[in-house]
């Protein structure tokens, strides 16, 4: 009896407990949030307020493209767009004038003139400056700015730049004050933009915004909450319990439970297609190109993208996709086609097939996990065994860099954002300046004169003869090109995403 | 001379100083290990140049002596640099999360108590009746369901079908009780079954048996002579779950986005964070240490034998 007495105590003292908290639980986001658009990402950039020291993808720009404005972006045709510059023109073979957009302030009350850009480029070609990604990675070209007059500013690189507008897409224009203010290298709580939000407070775990109602880019809602949650079900679950209005980022088999939630999914075309990359300059039975190809012809991609990507990615027929600028509708790549890989296995040697090592990395694409242990599947069918290790991105990096795979292959993307143009794989893959994986000189050749060659439709010629190339010499088993999904609650009304960049001023909740 | 108790806290000072030397010199060596930090640091495809200036920049074209002998007094005078991504001081941006961490592993901590105690004393007083069987059967198959499933079957019952609880930490208390739950749920198992063993295996001694030929009720068998021991060395294991949950949290974390240590150094080592790495794991060392003293303590007061030794 007295034991009774004892548990029925703690009991009810644990239900009250419960019922005091529980009593706080949320409102409902998505329906009643009035105003508030709270969005769940898979992580927030980790440079928190800099928008220098990481790439300008994702994740990033889920936060960045709520808060600055860079002088162009690039459409879904890779083509570079007006922004924060309204038009441009090369005015000589390295330098290009840009003509910039008036009336524009930042959410700290300062104007935004040509001054404004200066100041970013030349904090980006300061020492600095070149130890952020944005200034070695994305703008190694660039040396200098010169203001010519309040809405007009020429932009210098050390040499021919044909696509300096596309590439100018990744750089943010920041409010020169209050970086001065800040200390320069040293980032802000609340970074200061042109954008339609403004930072009221940062944390790990949760970014709040408001409305920055002076914007030219005015929004629709009072504020934006962006949280992240790295998990890919909780994600999910976060929309479901309407404690977010919308998710970045969900695994293909979650579709049917975010629809079953009336979620309205959306797919966009990733800018990256997925691949395994040989490791031609170490020579072994990669480096002969009938190997490569077999591999290629032994991977049925199509049924992957159907299958693992729901139908809403599909197979890689070369080291870009559609979307991207340089693209070539007339490569068809490599139809799965088992006899003739077997055929050039036994013509490159090996009759009795071969094994193959890979590092790769998994988590960084939907179902990245699964479509690998596909391709291994497929290649079992040819007598090709891909032994692979799932090694981390710190793991992948210093390896990538030195190119001290110990294996034939490795996981690689060929991500043409943000420039949105076939030039940045492959300037980056084809002959890296130091210690490539693959080169080939004719390719390479190319290369340079794509990125020099300022006739646009010449330019396009050159970028889809590489593409030609590029898959002929296949220094990739390119797989699927990949997809990005979005889920948007029930209400959720104008979205619009553009290189990954969310225009969240669209935006309304209901 | 000093006395016993000054010779106590001097030797415990003195175990925390070799602690952290070595659990910094550790990191210090593993993160040199894992390749140049120039050519992590400078990025994907960066040039020899860059790669260069990152060296020069962050000390990394000394020696690796004279990188350790600077880490090492950095260390020593608390400064382990700014964290490489967001530029702020390595070791309080650190410690800005440390409330966080410290309020979920307490509430964890209570929690686990609460349920576990009752239900471990519950078995292990009659293992062999039915109802204690299916309990107990459901107790071995909770401990090894993994945390994240407790978390994701808890997020879409209490905040996805009934809509009670968030599962989005920071949005008031009500986002404390999933995550507490989960973390609860996955470490009373254990517990449970520890007190239940132990309570179990009180009823078989000498003492239990002479008090209950004394006359001794089940009630005043079990208060005053069952607990006591059992609970002595439960509270050992609790030591040790309260150690794990200082750094150990890390899925609950990521499940419900909760700001802890567990977070954090999962970030820092993604974004290749050296000095939040460091400043992160030194955090953690001490804490492990402090509850490892704060346990000692706890066992001093319960068991008198201990009482005549030292700290």
């Amino acid at each position: 009896m007295r034991r009774t007495k004892i548990f029925s105590v703690m009991t009810i003292t644990a239900m009250l407990f419960a019922t005091a908290v529980v009593g706080q639980a949320p409102a409902n986001a998505a329906g009643k949030s009035g105003g508030t658009l709270t969005v769940g990402v898979a992580g927030l950039p980790p440079s928190q307020g800099n928008p220098f020291r990481e790439g300008p993808g994702t994740p990033g720009v889920h936060t960045y493209a709520a808060v600055f404005d860079a002088l162009t972006r690039v459409d879904g045709k890779g083509a570079a767009q007006p922004k924060l510059a309204t038009s441009w023109k090369p005015i000589s073979k390295n330098s290009w004038r840009f003509n910039l957009r008036k009336n524009v302030k930042f959410s700290n009350g300062e104007a935004f003139d040509a001054a404004a850009v200066k100041a970013t480029f030349d904090y980006l070609v300061s020492d600095a400056g070149r130890r952020t990604v944005i200034g070695s990675t994305e703008l190694p070209t660039v040396t200098s700015a010169r203001v010519v007059n309040k809405y007009t500013i020429d932009i210098y690189t050390r040499s021919v730049d044909a696509i300096l507008p596309a590439k100018l897409a990744s750089v943010y224009i920041v409010a020169p004050k209050a970086w001065k203010d800040a200390g320069q290298d040293i980032v802000t709580a609340k970074p200061v933009g042109t954008g339609p939000f403004k930072f009221d407070s940062v944390s790990t775990t949760r970014i709040e915004l408001s409305a920055f109602k002076g914007s030219w880019r005015k929004p629709k809602v009072d504020k934006l909450v962006i949280i992240p949650l790295a998990d890919a079900a909780s994600r999910l679950q976060a929309l479901q319990s309407g404690q977010v209005s919308m998710i970045a980022g969900i695994n293909p088999d979650q579709i049917d439970a975010a629809r079953a939630a009336q979620g309205n999914v959306i797919t966009v075309p990733a800018p990256q297609v997925m691949s395994l990359a040989f490791n031609v300059t170490k020579g072994g039975s990669v480096a002969d190109v009938r190997v490569r190809q077999a591999l290629n012809y032994g991977v049925d991609k199509e049924a992957i993208a159907k299958s693992l990507l729901a139908g809403r990615g599909k197979g890689a027929t070369q080291g870009v996709t559609p979307t991207i600028h340089g693209y070539n509708p007339n490569v068809k790549g490599y139809p799965y086609d088992p006899a003739k890989a077997r055929q050039l296995l036994t013509a490159a040697g090996f009759p009795n097939g071969l094994t193959i090592s890979a590092d790769i990395t998994v988590g960084s694409f939907p179902s990245d996990n699964l479509i690998y242990q596909a391709v291994k599947a497929d290649l079992a069918k040819i007598n090709v065994t891909l032994n692979y290790t799932t090694i981390t991105f710190a793991q992948w990096l210093p390896q990538y860099n030195a190119n001290s795979w110990k294996g034939e292959a490795f996981g690689l993307s060929w991500n043409s954002s943000p420039r949105g143009d076939a030039s940045r794989p492959y300037e980056i893959f084809v002959c890296k300046p130091v210690n490539p994986f693959y080169c080939n000189a004719q390719e390479n050749a190319l290369v340079k004169s794509a990125a020099t060659e300022l006739n646009p439709q010449k330019r396009l010629a050159i970028l889809q003869d590489i593409a030609t190339r590029v898959t002929e010499s296949a220094p990739a088993l390119y797989l699927v090109e990949q997809i990005d999904l979005y889920v948007l609650a029930k209400g959720v009304r104008g979205f619009s995403v553009e290189n990954r960049a969310i225009s969240y001023e669209r935006m309304t909740v209901r | 001379m000093l006395s016993l108790r000054g010779k106590a806290i001097f030797s415990r000072l003195l175990q925390l100083l070799i602690l952290l030397w070595t659990v910094s010199t550790v990191l210090f060596l593993l993160l040199r290990l894992s390749g140049d930090p120039a050519i992590i640091l400078a990025g994907e495809g960066a040039s020899p140049e860059t790669i260069e200036a990152v060296r020069i920049a962050f000390g990394f074209d000394k020696s690796l002596l004279q990188q350790y002998f600077v880490f090492i007094w950095d260390v020593a005078n608390l400064d382990f640099g700014n964290s490489l991504v967001n530029s702020q001081p390595a070791l309080s941006f650190v410690l800005q999360y440390l409330p966080s961490t410290l309020k979920l592993t307490f509430l964890a901590i209570v929690f686990n108590t609460i349920v576990a105690i009752p239900a471990g004393i519950w078995l292990g007083a009659k293992p062999n009746q039915r109802k204690r069987r299916v309990l107990s059967t459901i107790v071995s198959v909770a401990q090894g369901t993994p945390s994240y499933v407790i978390g994701l079957v808890l997020i879409q019952i209490f905040a996805v079908w009934l809509g009670w609880l968030p599962s989005i930490a920071n949005t008031g208390p009500g986002a404390w009780i999933l995550p507490t739950a989960t973390l609860a749920f996955a470490l009373a198992p254990n517990l449970i079954r520890v007190l239940a063993a132990n309570v179990e295996d009180t009823t078989r001694q000498d003492y239990y048996r002479t008090a209950k030929a004394n006359g001794a009720n089940p009630t005043e068998l079990l208060i005053k002579h069952s607990l006591p021991n059992a609970l002595l060395s439960a509270t050992s294991l609790l030591g040790a779950q309260f150690a794990f949950l200082l750094s150990g949290a890390l899925i609950t974390e990521f499940i419900f986005a909760w700001p802890g240590l567990g977070l954090i150094l999962v970030q820092s080592i993604t974004n290749l964070d050296f000095p939040t790495v460091q400043a992160t794991v030194f955090v953690v060392a001490c804490l492990v240490f402090f509850v490892n003293l704060v346990m000692d303590q706890v066992f001093r007061l319960a068991d008198p034998r201990l009482r005549k030794s030292q700290l």
